[in-house]
């Protein structure tokens, strides 16, 4: 029980920090119809750019300032490149934007490599983010009991000891609080007012005088922004390497197709959904093999399809977040919560 | 014409000469440059050309952006090694030369499986669908070393079964003619595929799928079938790799293949015939030669993929075509600008240095080679460099910068200006129908009572013959509601077989919500639609058109990408029975062709038949997008607004046109111009606020004390000044008072 607990927290936190990712590009997608392919690129870049600033100022400042910076950049080629090719290729549709920001991925992934190398890189999280959070703690005769911070190396040998680290808990606490930001600006601004308006008629707000072009452009900021700074965190909880980009590109696009393209609740659903998938059957040790004997049948190496059996679900995880995708495309063709297609 | 269907698109060589010499080259590659350094290359193109002819089938022709090709060919490798083992293991009797196809149908059928999923989106989803799906497979296949072979793949010798004709495949000189051969073939039949009617109907979808299904064809079919086919060709490409290496790994079913491919094709050129043999070329050669000059060459590459999706999205081999297309007005050629173009190297010349120095630094000291400039040794670890860089750098962003917005404001002035405004090829097309239409509709104008009355005569004597006329179009009880707003308050209408109805009202009062029902484009909320006795609420738009009901739309919903022939091709095309083929060439289809070029002449568009659809004038638009409707063997015609947008000559052109196109079938159409409700009408059907209020003959609706209120009632929020005028007007036309 102790260990599914924190089990379940892992999951949600990697929810969350995936929802970091996936919320920007659903905005985006919604205001500008783009879907930006090098979201990945942009959480790589985070991490990277605040490894290289933790190194000058600190990890704080850095944590600050990378997403800053990164989210410039993206702002930039926004309003420099992205826009032209979408004027471009309005007759097209949305062929010209998914390549030019497939192209971005490739250069900015090639860019680290070239000046980070190919190596996983040591991101040191800073000491207070370091070591576990709380403990949770089951002794024979006391049950369940929680510590907060490490527990005496004593106590975990005579009970089972399940650390919950600090930099999960950061990253529910900073995913949350972005969460609760996007919410209130978005519903309590007046810029969210306008970006809500613009979601559904953006000719009727272009017209009302407001400047759409430079709304995208900050809104393709601030997305990249909050890549980057799910990538800082990222790459102190888990490891800075080029690889990361590619990972976490991938997943955010299955989160997308299952929570619908556009819908925001959508996304934050399928992100909770597959940060769950993601974690938790890594500690369960059992294939259907083990299942099916637990049910009374006999399978066995001689069962056809026996390659299929054996595989325990820790094995499986990293295919379920792309099977529940094609689960919901077979049963709801336009994801979880979707209305629109791209 | 034939010979013009034959024809590569937008070259003048054909497509056999250019065929030919492709073989020509790769047979003389073994004779010219022996030893099996050439054939390893030539082989590696061969197969690329495979590969990436099958991607620009999807994305060129297709615009399917499939962000998992390497899953297909990986599939097929894997398949092809398969079936070589067991020929190998003496357990299956086939030559080894038909193992490629072994791969193909292994990409097909693994396509034809997941893209049934994929298929059902476009665009931006189907883009990311097909990316889930790659990395679904490659786990798959990691997880499963049975099938897969784990990280180190599998292997097998090509060696295997009995020698047929001598040729055993063991020197690389056969393999190299067995990938000749083949890429050869599916170069020839990729090519072919472009001029059949899937092709057409692929092009179609890409540009207006919602339109293709009003057509007859169901877009999402259409979708499928171009992506096992590409499957197909993947996978052959794949099971040709299987047998050149003797070994496949999961590798070969990875993201960063399929990108890499992705990247090629794309530089290339998705647009032009020459465009995979660009990108093949490219795909085995750039690494060669440029991973020894620069590591940083994927970045090089990666910079090069973005400045030609920005600069010149039909790649490589639209640029060696001389078909440059800089953002203009017209979407033409546009010359190069040089200033641009030299500031435009100033500044890559400048990343470039940047980029090397930077990755120098990186290096060691001691590994660090040493640089010369201009006789001085050149010391990365000084800052002058780095400075001298940055100002070049910095200068040259400024001058792209200038010279791109003098460019701007030269195209904007070019624009404003209206002498040269009107692009001479519209101005023709402008002048074009007006003037035709003067001798057809002198009559109507001039004579107006005296021409309307035979239309109304017939009419009559129609109404009048049929006690129990056949009905064409039922509608029963329709109900629609969106969201909180109900449209539609129960509207029972029955259009007979063979009459011309006028459905009129005031904006707002549901029209186009009643033809989106009856066209299946909505289903309704409440009550049933029937077509010649059989219902057909409910169904998808395609199959509404292929029971027999054809319509347009109030705002033209053409194909932008294709000609103006093109068009109507496709509009008769379902029904002249060429379905979904891949097999029949286009110009095989002659009784679509002469129907085509027909009802072109009707439409009065001959001057601009091969004119693409996005640079046709308004009226040519509106002309079309009714020959799309009329067209084909429908026996219910929907016309949504005709005449919307024309003038009142261009109107008065078109109306007996729509008489004649439509005659003897069921014609019911939305309206505003009331000269045409009553010019064309037998009966004139009144909607208001989601009821019908009215339906009879035009004269006695027009005498209708609730008809009247309706567009009066209106009178208080000015909402329909114009109908208002024109209905009095009309009521009091002479012959009809």
């Amino acid at each position: 029980m102790d260990l599914l607990l924190v089990t379940l927290l892992n999951g949600l936190s990697a929810g969350l920090l995936l929802f970091m990712l996936s919320a920007g590009l659903t905005l985006v997608f919604g205001l500008m119809g783009v879907l930006n392919f090098a979201q990945g690129g942009f959480y790589l870049l985070g991490a990277y750019a605040a490894l290289a600033l933790a190194g000058v100022l600190g990890f704080w400042p850095a944590l600050l300032l990378a997403p800053l910076a990164v989210g410039a950049f993206g702002a930039l080629f926004e309003a420099a490149v992205l826009r032209r090719v979408q004027r471009l290729g309005s007759a097209a549709g949305p062929l010209p934007a998914l390549l030019i920001t497939f192209g971005l991925g490739l250069v900015m992934v090639e860019a680290v490599q070239l000046a980070w190398g190919r190596a996983p890189l040591a991101f040191e999280p800073p000491a207070l983010l370091q070591g576990p959070a709380f403990t949770l703690l089951r002794a024979a005769d006391v049950g369940l009991q929680w510590l907060p911070g490490a527990a005496p190396e004593a106590l975990c040998r005579a009970a089972r000891c399940a650390q919950f680290p600090r930099t999960r808990a950061f990253m529910m606490v900073v995913a949350l609080a972005m969460l609760g930001l996007q919410w209130l600006l978005l519903t309590r601004s007046r810029i969210g007012l306008v970006v809500q308006a613009a979601l559904t008629h953006p000719g009727t707000v272009q017209a009302l005088g407001h400047d759409l072009p430079r709304l995208n452009t900050g809104l393709f900021g601030a997305g990249c922004a909050l890549a980057a700074l799910a990538g800082v965190i990222g790459g102190v909880t888990f490891v800075t390497e080029p690889a990361m980009a590619e990972a976490m590109g991938a997943i955010v696009f299955a989160v997308l197709v299952i929570g619908g393209l556009g819908s925001l609740a959508g996304a934050l659903l399928a992100s909770l959904a597959i940060g769950l998938l993601q974690t938790v059957p890594l500690a369960v040790d059992a294939s259907l093999a083990d299942l099916a004997r637990h049910l009374g049948a006999a399978v066995g190496p001689a069962t056809p399809g026996w390659p299929l059996w054996r595989i325990t679900l820790a094995q499986a995880a990293p295919v379920l977040p792309y099977a529940l995708m094609v689960v919901v495309l077979v049963l709801r063709p336009r994801g979880l919560l979707g209305r629109r297609d791209g | 014409m034939a010979e013009a269907e034959r024809r590569a698109p937008g070259g003048a060589v054909p497509a056999w000469a250019g065929l030919a010499a492709l073989a020509a080259v790769a047979l003389a590659v073994p004779s010219l440059w022996p030893g099996s350094f050439a054939l390893t290359l030539g082989s590696q193109v061969g197969i690329a050309l495979i590969a990436c002819g099958a991607c620009r089938w999807l994305l060129g022709q297709g615009g399917l952006l499939s962000f998992g090709q390497a899953v297909y060919s990986g599939l097929g490798a894997y398949l092809a090694l398969h079936t070589l083992q067991r020929i190998g293991a003496g357990a299956l009797p086939l030559p080894v030369s038909l193992v490629p196809l072994a791969g193909g149908l292994g990409g097909a059928a693994s396509a034809a499986l997941l893209g049934w999923l994929a298929t059902r989106h476009s665009g931006t989803a189907f883009a990311m669908i097909t990316l889930g799906l790659g990395e679904l497979v490659w786990a798959l296949a990691l997880m499963l070393p049975e099938v897969f072979g784990g990280e180190g793949g599998l292997a097998a010798n090509r060696v295997a079964g009995p020698a047929v004709a001598g040729i055993t495949f063991g020197p690389a000189v056969e393999v190299y003619g067995l990938i000749v051969a083949y890429a050869l073939a599916c170069t020839a039949a990729l090519q072919a595929l472009t001029h059949t009617p899937l092709g057409r109907w692929l092009s179609a979808v890409r540009d207006n799928a919602a339109r293709v299904a009003c057509l007859g064809p169901d877009p999402r079919q259409v979708r499928w079938r171009a992506f096992v086919i590409a499957g197909f060709f993947a996978g052959v490409a794949g099971g040709l790799s299987a047998l050149t290496f003797e070994q496949v790994s999961a590798e070969a079913l990875g993201a960063p293949r399929s990108a890499t491919l992705l990247l090629f094709v794309v530089l290339g050129g998705t647009g032009h015939a020459a465009g995979p043999l660009i990108a093949a070329l490219l795909m085995v050669l750039a690494p060669a030669l440029l991973s020894g000059l620069t590591p940083a060459w994927l970045l090089y590459l990666g910079v090069a993929f973005m400045a030609m999706v920005v600069g010149a999205p039909g790649g490589l081999a639209s640029l060696l075509a001389r078909r440059t297309r800089l953002p203009g007005p017209a979407g033409g050629a546009a010359p190069l600008d040089k200033p641009l173009a030299a500031a435009v190297l100033a500044l890559l010349a400048g990343v470039v240095a940047l980029v090397e120095m930077a990755y120098r630094l990186r290096l060691d000291a001691a590994l660090r080679p040493a640089w010369a400039a201009a006789g001085q040794p050149l010391d990365i670890g000084h800052p002058a460099p780095w400075l001298a860089a940055l100002t070049w750098l910095g200068i040259a962003v400024g001058a792209v910068a200038w010279r791109w917005r003098t460019l701007a404001r030269a195209r904007l002035a070019w624009v404003a200006s209206p002498a040269e405004a009107l692009p001479p090829a519209a101005a023709v097309g402008d002048a074009a129908p007006p003037a035709a239409a003067a001798g057809e509709a002198a009559p109507m104008a001039s004579a107006d009572p005296a021409s309307r009355s035979p239309a109304v005569a017939p009419a009559t004597t129609r109404t009048g013959a049929a006690a129990s006329p056949a009905i064409a179009l039922a509608l029963r009880g329709l109900h629609q509601r969106f969201g909180t707003t109900t449209v539609l308050r129960g509207v029972d209408l029955q259009v007979h077989a063979g009459e011309r109805l006028a459905l009129i009202g005031p904006n707002g009062a549901g029209k186009t919500t009643l033809f989106n029902l009856a066209s299946g484009q909505l289903r309704p909320s409440r009550g049933t639609v029937w077509l010649q006795g059989r219902r057909i609420d409910g169904l998808a738009p395609q199959q509404v058109r292929r029971r027999g009901l054809a319509r347009s739309f109030q705002v033209s919903s053409l194909f932008p990408g294709l000609s103006v022939i093109e068009h109507l091709r496709c509009a008769l095309m379902w029904d002249g029975g060429a379905g979904y083929s891949a097999w029949r060439p286009l110009h095989r289809l002659q009784a679509v062709n002469q129907r085509a070029d027909r009802l072109l002449a009707q439409l009065q568009l001959q001057h601009r038949r091969d004119v693409l659809a996005q640079h046709l004038s308004h009226a040519e638009q509106r002309t079309l997008e009714i020959g799309l409707a009329v067209a084909g063997d429908a026996t219910v015609v929907l016309l949504d607004e005709p005449s919307a947008g024309l003038s009142q000559s261009e109107t008065a052109w078109l109306i007996p046109l729509v008489r004649t196109l439509t005659a003897g079938r069921t014609l019911l159409l939305v309206e505003h111009d009331m000269g045409v409700v009553f010019g064309l009408a037998d009966r004139v059907a009144v909607l208001a606020e989601g009821r019908l209020i009215a339906c009879d003959t035009p004269a006695a609706v027009r005498a209708d004390a609730r008809v009247q209120q309706a567009y009066l009632g209106n009178l208080g929020d000015l909402g329909n000044l114009g109908d208002l005028i024109t209905l009095p007007a009309q009521a009091g036309a002479p012959g009809h008072g």
